[in-house]
Order: C-alpha cells, then sequence, then structure tokens
C-alpha cells in the first residue's frame, strides 16, 4: 500500500510539471508588457528596460519557465502587479475562506444527495423517484452564478437571514455553501441513486433479506457501503468544479476567496496572481483527486487487496 | 448481388436509426427536451425578424429605463431602458452558438487527437493521453479563463475556449472506442487491401463506434451553454451591448435590490436551454445504450 501511494505521489510530479507550463504558456501570450504595468508612468525607457531584465522577460519561456518552477519549489510565485505583495503569501491567506465555502458546499451536497439519491432508488419507478430525479435535473441545469443571485435576494436583501457579501462570521459562508453546494447535491443525487440500483438487485442483499436482516439495514449497511465507490469516484471528479466554481460564488458574494482572488487579477491583468492562483488551485484539486483514489481502498477491500498483491 | 447487399445495409442501418429513435420517443423527458430544443432553435432564428437589433435590442432609451414588466415589456427594461424580452429571445442565438460551436471545436480536436491515441497505441498514445491528463487536471473554469485572457475578450475566443475545454473527455472516449474495434476483422481486411490508416479509421472504424460520442456531444451542449454563460457573467465572454445572457444577469446584479427582473429573466433562459439539452442529451443516451438507463 505504502508503495502505491508513493508511486501515486511520483506519478503527480509531471502532471503538477505539465499544469505550469500549460499555464504559464497560456498566460504568456497574454498582450500587454508587464514592465510598463509596474514601472511609474514617467520610466525612462532605460528603467523600463532594467524592469524586463529584472523580470526575466528579456529571456527565453523556456528560461522563464524552468526558473518559475525553480521558484516555486522555494514557495514563490512571483509578485503581484498591482500590490507588490507575493503572490503566495495572497492565495495562502485566502485559500482557508475558500475551504470553508468547499467544507460547507461538500456538507451541503451530502445531506441532500445521500438521502435523497437513496431514497429515489429504493422507491424505484415511483413518485418519490421521479420527484427527486426532475429536482436533480433542475439543479444541474441551473447555473450556479443565477442561484446565489436567486438566494441573495431572498435570503440576504428580503429577508435579512444572512449577509449579502463579506466575511462576518459563520453566516457569511452559509449562502455561497448553499448555492455551490445545490449543484453538487443535484449530481451526486443522481449518481447516488444510480449507484444503489446497481447494488439493489443483488444476490447478497437477496441473502441478507433471507438471513432476516431488517430492511433498514439491508439498505443503509449492505446495500449503500458498496454503492459508495461510484459515489466517492463522482464526488472527487466534482471537487475539481467546487474549487473552479469558487470563482463565480465568489465573485456574486464578494468573498475573499482565492476564486475572487484570480477574477480580481485578470481585471487588473495582473498575471503572476492569476497564473500562480490556477497553479495552485490546480495542484490542491489534483492532490484531492489522489487522497480519494486512496479512499477506494478503504471503503473496497478488493481494492485494498490489489493493493497488496 | 451487390445491389442486395446494399439495399440490405441501408435497411439494416434504418433499423437502427429507427430503433434509436422508437426509443427516444417513448421517452416523456427526451421528447420535452426536444420539443424545447427546437422551440429555443425557432426562437433564435425568429427574434432577428422580429426585432430589430440595432433599434430594440442594443439601442438605449433612457426614458424607459427600469420598466417593470408590463404589457408593453412582458419582462420590464433594464438600466439602459432596452427591452429585457427582446434581448433574451435575440440572446437564444448566442447561447445556442456557443454551445454548439464549442462542442464542434471540441469534437473536431477530441475526436481527431483519440482516434490517432487509439489507433496508433504506442508512444504516440501515452503522449497524447499524458497532456490530455494535464488538461483534465486543471478546473475547466480556470483553464477557460485563462485562455480568454489570454487571448481577449471575443466570441470566437469564448467559443476556442470552452471547445478547448470540452475536448479532453472526447480524447478519452473516442480513444476507449477505437480501441474496442482496433482489432476487429474488418479492420485487418481493410489494412490487407492497403487503405491509407485515416481512411480506415474514419470511413470504417468510426462509424462503428461512434454512439459514445454521439451521447457525449449531446450532453456537452449544456455544460458549454453553462461555461460560456459564466464566462460572460465574468466579463469574459461577449462583449457588451450583445444581449448574452451571461452578461444581462452580471448587469442585472448590480440592481438586484430594487429590479430583481433583470436578473431573473436570462437566468431563467439559461436554465431552460441547459434543462433542455440536459434531457435531450439523457434521452439520447438512453436510447442508443438502454443498458445505461438508470
Amino acid at each position: 500500500m505504502y508503495r502505491y501511494v508513493l508511486k501515486r505521489l511520483l506519478m503527480l510530479v509531471p502532471v503538477i510539471l505539465g499544469v505550469i507550463l500549460l499555464i504559464f504558456v497560456v498566460m504568456d501570450l497574454a498582450p500587454g508588457d508587464p514592465a510598463l504595468m509596474i514601472a511609474s508612468p514617467d520610466a525612462t525607457e532605460e528603467e523600463l528596460a532594467e524592469l524586463r531584465t529584472n523580470l526575466g522577460l528579456d529571456k527565453g519561456i523556456a528560461y522563464r519557465y524552468v526558473a518559475y518552477v525553480k521558484n516555486m519549489l522555494h514557495g514563490n510565485l512571483g509578485s503581484s502587479y498591482i500590490s507588490g505583495r507575493p503572490v503566495m503569501d495572497v492565495y495562502l491567506e485566502r485559500l482557508p475562506e475558500t475551504l470553508k465555502l468547499a467544507v460547507g458546499a461538500v456538507f451541503v451536497a451530502l445531506i441532500i444527495s445521500i438521502p435523497l439519491g437513496i431514497i429515489a432508488a429504493v422507491h424505484q419507478n415511483t413518485f418519490k423517484d421521479s420527484a427527486s430525479m426532475v429536482v436533480a435535473l433542475i439543479g444541474v441545469s441551473m447555473p450556479s452564478f443565477w442561484l446565489g443571485l436567486l438566494l441573495m435576494l431572498l435570503f440576504s436583501l428580503k429577508l435579512g437571514w444572512f449577509p449579502s457579501g463579506g466575511t462576518v462570521g459563520f453566516k457569511s459562508i452559509v449562502l455561497p455553501s448553499i448555492t455551490m453546494g445545490l449543484n453538487l447535491a443535484a449530481v451526486m443525487t443522481r449518481t447516488t441513486r444510480s449507484s444503489m440500483l446497481d447494488v439493489l438487485h443483488s444476490d447478497y442483499l437477496r441473502t441478507a433479506r433471507a438471513k432476516g436482516v431488517n430492511e433498514k439495514k439491508v439498505i443503509l449497511k449492505h446495500a449503500f457501503k458498496n454503492a459508495l465507490i461510484p459515489i466517492i469516484t463522482v464526488f472527487g471528479s466534482q471537487f475539481s468544479y467546487v474549487l473552479g466554481g469558487a470563482v463565480l460564488v465568489e465573485t456574486i458574494f464578494s468573498y475573499p476567496g482565492v476564486g475572487k482572488m484570480v477574477v480580481d487579477a485578470i481585471g487588473n491583468r495582473d498575471i503572476p496572481s492569476v497564473t500562480g492562483g490556477i497553479v495552485m488551485t490546480t495542484i490542491i484539486v489534483t492532490c484531492v483527486n489522489l487522497v480519494i483514489d486512496l479512499l477506494y481502498a478503504y471503503v473496497d477491500p478488493r481494492i485494498k487487496g490489489q493493493y497488496v498483491k | 448481388m451487390a445491389t442486395r447487399e446494399r439495399v440490405s445495409k441501408k435497411y439494416a442501418k434504418r433499423s437502427t436509426m429507427g430503433e434509436i429513435w422508437h426509443r427516444l420517443k417513448k421517452n416523456k423527458g427526451a421528447m420535452i427536451g426536444l420539443t424545447l430544443v427546437l422551440l429555443i432553435i425557432a426562437i433564435a432564428l425568429i427574434s432577428s425578424f422580429a426585432f430589430d437589433y440595432d433599434t430594440q435590442v442594443i439601442n438605449q432609451n433612457l426614458v424607459n429605463r427600469f420598466q417593470a414588466p408590463s404589457a408593453e415589456h412582458l419582462f420590464g427594461t433594464d438600466d439602459l431602458g432596452r427591452d429585457i424580452m427582446a434581448r433574451v429571445l435575440y440572446g437564444a442565438r448566442y447561447s445556442l452558438m456557443v454551445g454548439i460551436v464549442a462542442v464542434l471545436i471540441a469534437i473536431i480536436i477530441g475526436v481527431t487527437l483519440g482516434c490517432i491515441a487509439g489507433y496508433v497505441g504506442g508512444p504516440i498514445s501515452e503522449i497524447i493521453m499524458r497532456i490530455t491528463d494535464i488538461f483534465c487536471s486543471v478546473p475547466t473554469i480556470l483553464l477557460a479563463i485563462a485562455i480568454v485572457s489570454a487571448f481577449g475578450v471575443s466570441l470566437t475566443n469564448l467559443m476556442v475556449a470552452v471547445g478547448i475545454t470540452s475536448a479532453p473527455q472526447f480524447v478519452r472516449i473516442a480513444r476507449a472506442s477505437i480501441m474496442t474495434v482496433r482489432n476487429e476483422e474488418y479492420v485487418e481486411a481493410a489494412k490487407a487491401i492497403g487503405m491509407p490508416n485515416w481512411k480506415i479509421v474514419v470511413v470504417h472504424m468510426l462509424p462503428n463506434c461512434i454512439s459514445p460520442l454521439i451521447v457525449q456531444a449531446t450532453q456537452r451542449v449544456a455544460s458549454a451553454i453553462i461555461s460560456a454563460s459564466s464566462l460572460s457573467f465574468l466579463g469574459l465572454g461577449v462583449p457588451q451591448p450583445a444581449p448574452e445572457w451571461g452578461s444581462m444577469l452580471s448587469s442585472g446584479r448590480n440592481f438586484i435590490r430594487d429590479y430583481s427582473y433583470m436578473t431573473f429573466f436570462p437566468g431563467l433562459a439559461i436554465m431552460l436551454t441547459v434543462l433542455a439539452f440536459n434531457l435531450l442529451g439523457d434521452g439520447v443516451r438512453d436510447a442508443i445504450d438502454p443498458k445505461l438507463k438508470r
């Protein structure tokens, strides 16, 4: 198992280097001269040239990429063109705020999707099933930025239950978390139902019932535990959407997380912040996916057996 | 003999398509989705005749600003006095165009690379798949943001960005599909008579494994529409004053407290369009492969 974990960690390295290269190349194509953005308006041509040399802009992209990776290994993602602050510092300041939203979104998604998916599967082809699936389909189809605005209008501007933006204690993460969580819940409900249907007619459940195990235990212990693998898989892939979706939700609620940092940086053409924000978020998503892969082994003893071999 | 073969082939093809259509027709959700999609296409086509773009869709009329929904302006008017209904209906073309063109771009890139990876195999396949892994690792919306912010805000760049971010799924599916038929006898036969590789893939292999790609394409249109409107919402999509739903929502957001209808109708339009494509996509998936129905 340790060897497998090590192997997976080593496999992460080329992917992360590739991601940095991809974002680095794409952002390098952005128009505009960074030296002009940083320098004072009355800077002379000599001063601009010196600034370009300091930033490494007079070197080729390959040189700058290698330098970027080297700096990144030392925790340096460059400095913001606007504030002059190290991008890594700003990112790490904002990351806990986004993680709070992500945890909140996952919580909302789980408490809605798991019961709804199980009920839909157990009552397949009944009104409960159809109603759950219609709700899930509407949830999948609803853009998060619209849902966020509707929630803000009702619960913040009309009822005044929650703040409409910023970070004012626990209340400020409720609406953004629900916005992100409802979309996730819709996807997870469909997956939970489908996954439960796959196992509900299995022989081992028939055996459990024949042995006199009560139906609640059959569903929750025997069926659900085996249905968890596809649910975890989809959950893993959706986590990427949660962190990506933070860009929109944080913008709507003026929430100072990493998503808003990237959006603000784009508005200011602050390339180091955009590159650093996207690269760091991608690394986190990749690591979370690895953890989820490893969770399979815990949930499914058959997979654990393969690792041991 | 040849005529008989042609006839039987034609009959067999019709029969498969007929069977899929028959299954699709029986699916109420798919039919609702199809009806909605056709309705939205009709709206997109008719709106250019029904409304004059310059005077009714983008022209400012400050005297009429912030009119609540009424018989004269069914969806009300926005902060610049423009009729929201005219803009929402006219905006259908942008969402449809971005959704469909982006998926076509994704198909062209994804299927080409996927076919090469699946057919050639070996190190070339490994390289293509590792690059695909890299693209898949970056959250879709962030990659699209990076592409649009690098190349500039325009309708074309929006479609390219959404297309590129959707392509990796097609690479994976096309590769897997091609690999399932790679060792079929008809492929060996085509190779034996000296047919060029590209022709073997395009003429013989792809038609035999195209179902998963059709399903993916139908379902992908919905997510492409959401991605595109998300980018427009962030100011990285179709530039103003074009009536794109995402950018309409974005500008309505500033007035949500007093004029919530400015955000309600464009949002509803996005949701209904995405819902329609999701319903149709699920229906097509179930009709093509009933084993997946759940």
